[in-house]
């Protein structure tokens, strides 16, 4: 069975659109970006369930901040999201003709893909 | 005055601790003493827990227990006492929990709600949450687990800010030995890697110098005990007693006296032997050189040198012997200089890690004035960090019930009088955001000031929120990898190891079997924790059951259902089952306990390993194949332990429940063993998949795949050097995924699917079926009809199951 991981290996870089920050943020600034969007959704501040990603919008929960923190704060998996990592509007160009009639994400096979 | 609390759980010991965002203290016992005794004796009014209940252990057996950590999560119950009670270890451990509860209660003047106990790195889900189950026994209303190398690192690291640096934790406990590799990073300290031995702790170096002390015996007095037979059992624990102590002496002292006195048949036998902490030290060199080796293996694992680990941290009672210390600093790195008492070392950590996720306890008189004060103030929800490496951390908080004010701004002023935010303006909803300013290395306490539209000042509640300025830790790793059986004996992992916890995950899995209504047919989901690639060799953890009088229709063979498995920081394990077609959800676990063993089956097994490794052992001195010698040679150790266990285990459950864990493991390592070709046999399967994948790339590969295969390359190379079987079996299935995915761009690929499973028909689990989606598929492949012909290919996938195996091999597993 091919995972949309696999088919689609810039999903790699999910925890930086996930968290909203790009392959300059530190640890220090994983945590902060972490921290708020956590305290943001559970004060319930409005669209903070969502995010952008070259797909449109998705929805996020604390289960998925808290794996892309840990993804992130280990470098060894972090190198893959690194390596896939393109800003938004490369994204969005490079991306869409193949994944137009793609099923929805299934970011547990994303998940799984570490 | 926010509190945190974290207890130590020991097998022998316990602790708790207790910090306050600027001091972290054990907290006495009531004879004054950080470590209690996990011993606990029932009398007919009373429970008594700790050195009192000590003194009763050989004098009042029937009413004491000791070391019943190792039991927990089992239903084996202690012995029925001469009040007719019998007791789980979860009972027994919760009147440990309750005796430190209070302490804390005399010397805090706070009654913990919240609490982090510590657990085994390689506890099972099963054990741990019967861990947290036995703090709410002992009446506390939440509990966190927190494995205990991580609570070592922490307590040791605490005051540490120095950036990265790579630390091993080197826990010498009674039974077991643990080592983690944890690194600190910018704040945030993360368990890395970790390894063990099961058969080595404390324990050997007991049975070594008792082995010392016997062979005194007959050799200077003639006097031959045999450990195998029963009379000579009392004399022994008396030789256990004796050296235990001895060896304490000899941390402090350069040489000591083992003083023995005890009835030999007829004779009454008075005897000194005279120990000196060198010969101690020859004496016990093998155990220390094995531990030593094993943090060698992690850290090369882990792809460091020794040279990097600035630093080594030791934790457990063997940590006190000099030799430990010296062996340790000589070989491996300095010991951390924050490590203080290795005995109180976890019980520091865990109290640290309670502050770090928020889990606070206010002493009773604050509680009481702060439910009064809310009364009559603005409520707001305040989210911020209790702890962070961050010295300008944010806070948000939002108006909850606001009374009769009208809150419009909010301000926070440091308590130091040093630093405060400017007045910022609630939104419409009445949510704010806030930078505030710590002072490193202390507790930060801000007031909270708000305003109305006049400037006019509002009580709020809460009034101040603290933030401790220190080392944060990422969310604890879960020890062993859960997963579910499947019906071909394989294991599909769902939750890896080392995944940060609380986690979910859910995947498809088809059914293999027809479950008719109204019948007693049943389909299992077999849960299993460990990393076995084969379900057997895993723990079963769980059951989920799909019972056939609980449908109102037919499940067909090949149906999908969509299996979510979830564990959180207690242990706790929720999975369910979602049967897509009938949108029906199962959500019951039926088991949630480690299987008794049974020791007559545990001898057969035992034997028929034992055979298998002699043939092993045979066939490898007839090669002269060195390398196959030296790893027989520690299976057969490791064997020659297991069945000194399964001597004791008819009259003792620990026993049996270690040795049928350790046999598992054995066995599964000669497994591994036996098919020690698999890596010749892995290359070959690698080299035709990369060729294949390669082919599929270069015809019909976008620059995403071409970058990903080249990537395996590089890796293959790697792991080709490092003769690494499971990054080898890692890559195959990368590549196979990589193949599939230019594979499906081939215009040919719905046809050649249809072939190859046509192929197969008679596999199907209902034939008459899958004939008529022969025929139809053989019509849509002559009218070029690609999408009916994926359609018609993909149902016939669910209806061939891969190859089953016998039940007891996959745990009566009914998916695939």
């Amino acid at each position: 069975m091919t995972t949309e991981f696999s088919a689609t290996p810039v999903f790699s870089a999910w925890p930086f659109w996930v968290l909203e920050i790009d392959p300059t943020a530190d640890n220090r600034a994983i945590e902060k970006a972490y921290q708020k969007l956590v305290n943001s959704l559970q004060l319930k501040i409005a669209n903070t369930e969502q995010f952008m990603t070259p797909l449109g919008l998705r929805v996020r929960d604390e289960f998925m901040l808290r794996e892309a923190r840990a993804v992130l704060t280990d470098p060894d998996k972090r190198v893959l999201a690194e390596f896939w990592y393109m800003p938004a509007e490369q994204l969005a160009v490079q991306a869409k003709p193949d994944l137009v009639n793609e099923q929805p994400i299934n970011w547990h096979s994303v998940l799984k893909a570490y | 005055m926010e509190l945190f609390f974290g207890i130590d759980l020991g097998t022998s010991n316990s602790a708790i601790a207790c910090f306050d965002g600027t001091q972290l203290s054990v907290i006495p016992n009531s004879r004054g003493e950080g470590n209690t005794p996990s011993i606990v004796r029932f009398t007919e009014h009373s429970v008594i827990v700790g050195a009192k209940a000590q003194n009763f252990l050989f004098k009042d057996s029937l009413h004491t227990h000791k070391e019943f950590k190792r039991l927990m999560g089992t239903q084996v119950k202690t012995n029925p006492d001469s009040f007719g009670n019998t007791y789980t270890a979860e009972q027994l451990s919760s009147e440990i929990l309750k005796a430190l509860r209070q302490d804390a209660v005399k010397f805090k003047e706070c009654a913990p709600d919240n609490v982090v106990v510590t657990v085994p790195a390689l506890f099972e889900l099963p054990q741990s949450n019967a861990t947290a189950e036995a703090g709410r026994l002992a009446g506390f209303k939440k509990v966190e687990l927190l494995p205990e190398p991580v609570a070592s690192a922490l307590a040791a690291g605490w005051s540490d800010q120095d950036n990265t640096q790579a630390w091993l934790v080197f826990d010498l406990g009674g039974g077991t030995f643990d080592v983690s590799l944890v690194e600190s990073r910018d704040g945030l300290l993360r368990v890395v890697g970790h390894d063990g031995d099961n058969f080595l702790g404390g324990r050997d170096i007991d049975r070594i110098l008792v082995e010392w002390l016997l062979n005194k015996l007959r050799d200077e007095k003639s006097i031959v005990i045999n450990p195998d037979q029963s009379e000579h059992i009392s004399i022994l624990r008396h030789l256990y007693q004796e050296v235990e102590k001895a060896k304490i002496r000899l941390s402090t002292q350069e040489r000591t006296s083992i003083e023995l006195d005890f009835d030999w048949y007829d004779d009454y036998v008075e005897v000194d032997f005279l120990l000196s902490r060198t010969e101690l030290e020859s004496l016990i060199a093998p155990i220390v050189e094995r531990a030593i080796e094993v943090c060698l293996r992690l850290i090369s694992q882990q792809g460091l040198q020794r040279e990097q680990i600035s630093r080594v941290v030791l934790v457990g009672g063997p940590a006190h012997m000099p030799v430990i210390k010296t062996r340790v600093a000589a070989e491996l790195a300095p010991i951390a200089e924050g490590n203080g008492d290795p005995m109180t070392l976890v019980a520091r950590g865990a109290a640290l890690y309670a502050a770090t996720i928020g889990f606070k306890n206010n002493p009773q008189i604050e509680a009481a004035e702060q439910a009064r004060a809310s009364k009559n103030a603005c409520e707001l929800w305040v989210q911020y960090p209790s702890v962070c490496a961050d010295l300008q951390p944010d806070v948000m908080g939002r108006v909850l019930d606001a009374k009769q004010f009208l809150p419009v701004r909010v301000q926070l002023i440091r308590d130091d009088g040093q630093w405060q935010t400017n007045e910022i303006t609630l939104d419409e909803n009445g949510v704010f955001f806030i930078s505030v300013q710590l002072q490193a290395a202390r507790n930060n306490r801000f007031l909270v000031k708000l305003c109305d539209k006049n400037g006019a000042v509002i009580p709020a509640s809460p009034e101040s929120i603290s933030i401790v300025h220190g080392l944060t830790i990422s969310d604890p790793p879960l020890s062993r990898s859960i997963g579910v059986a499947l019906a071909n004996g394989q294991r599909r992992s769902f939750i890896d190891r080392g995944t940060p916890l609380p986690a979910k995950r859910t995947f498809l899995q088809y059914s293999t079997e027809t479950l008719v209504p109204q019948t007693q047919q049943q389909l299992n989901i077999p849960i299993v924790q460990g990393e076995r690639a084969q379900a057997r060799f895993c723990r079963k953890v769980g059951n989920l059951v799909i019972a056939a009088h609980e449908l109102q229709q037919q499940l067909p063979a090949g149906s999908p259902i969509e299996i979510t498995i979830e564990v959180d920081r207690g242990g706790n394990l929720r999975a369910s089952a979602l049967i897509v077609d009938h949108n029906k959800l199962i959500s019951a676990v039926a088991e949630l306990l480690t299987p008794s063993a049974d020791p007559q089956v545990l001898q057969l097994n035992f034997n028929q390993v034992q055979s298998r490794v002699m043939q092993q052992q045979r066939e490898a001195f007839a090669r002269h194949d060195q390398n196959a010698i030296a790893a027989l040679d520690q299976l057969a150790k490791k064997l020659h332990a297991i069945g000194k266990d399964l001597v004791l285990a008819c009259n003792d459950q620990d026993a049996a429940l270690r040795a049928q864990r350790n046999l598992m493991e054995v066995e599964a390592d000669l497994e591994a063993f036996e098919t020690r070709d698999q890596l010749d046999e892995l290359l070959s399967e690698c080299e035709i998949v990369y060729l294949n994948t390669r082919y599929q790339v270069d015809n019909y590969g976008n620059e995403i795949e071409k970058k990903m295969l080249a990537d395996c390359e590089m890796r293959f190379k790697k792991a080709l050097e490092l003769k690494r079987v499971q990054e080898v079996e890692r890559l195959i299935e990368q590549m196979s995924n990589i193949f599939n995915s230019a594979y499906r761009r081939n215009p040919e690929f719905w046809a050649d699917q249809f072939h190859a499973i046509s192929s197969r028909i008679h596999e199907a689990t209902n034939i008459s079926r899958a004939n008529v989606l022969v025929a139809e598929g053989r019509s849509y492949l002559a009218n070029s009809n690609k999408a009916a012909l994926e359609s018609c290919v993909r149902q016939l996938w669910n209806l061939i199951p891969d190859a089953r195996v016998a039940g007891e091999q996959n745990h009566q597993s009914g998916i695939q």
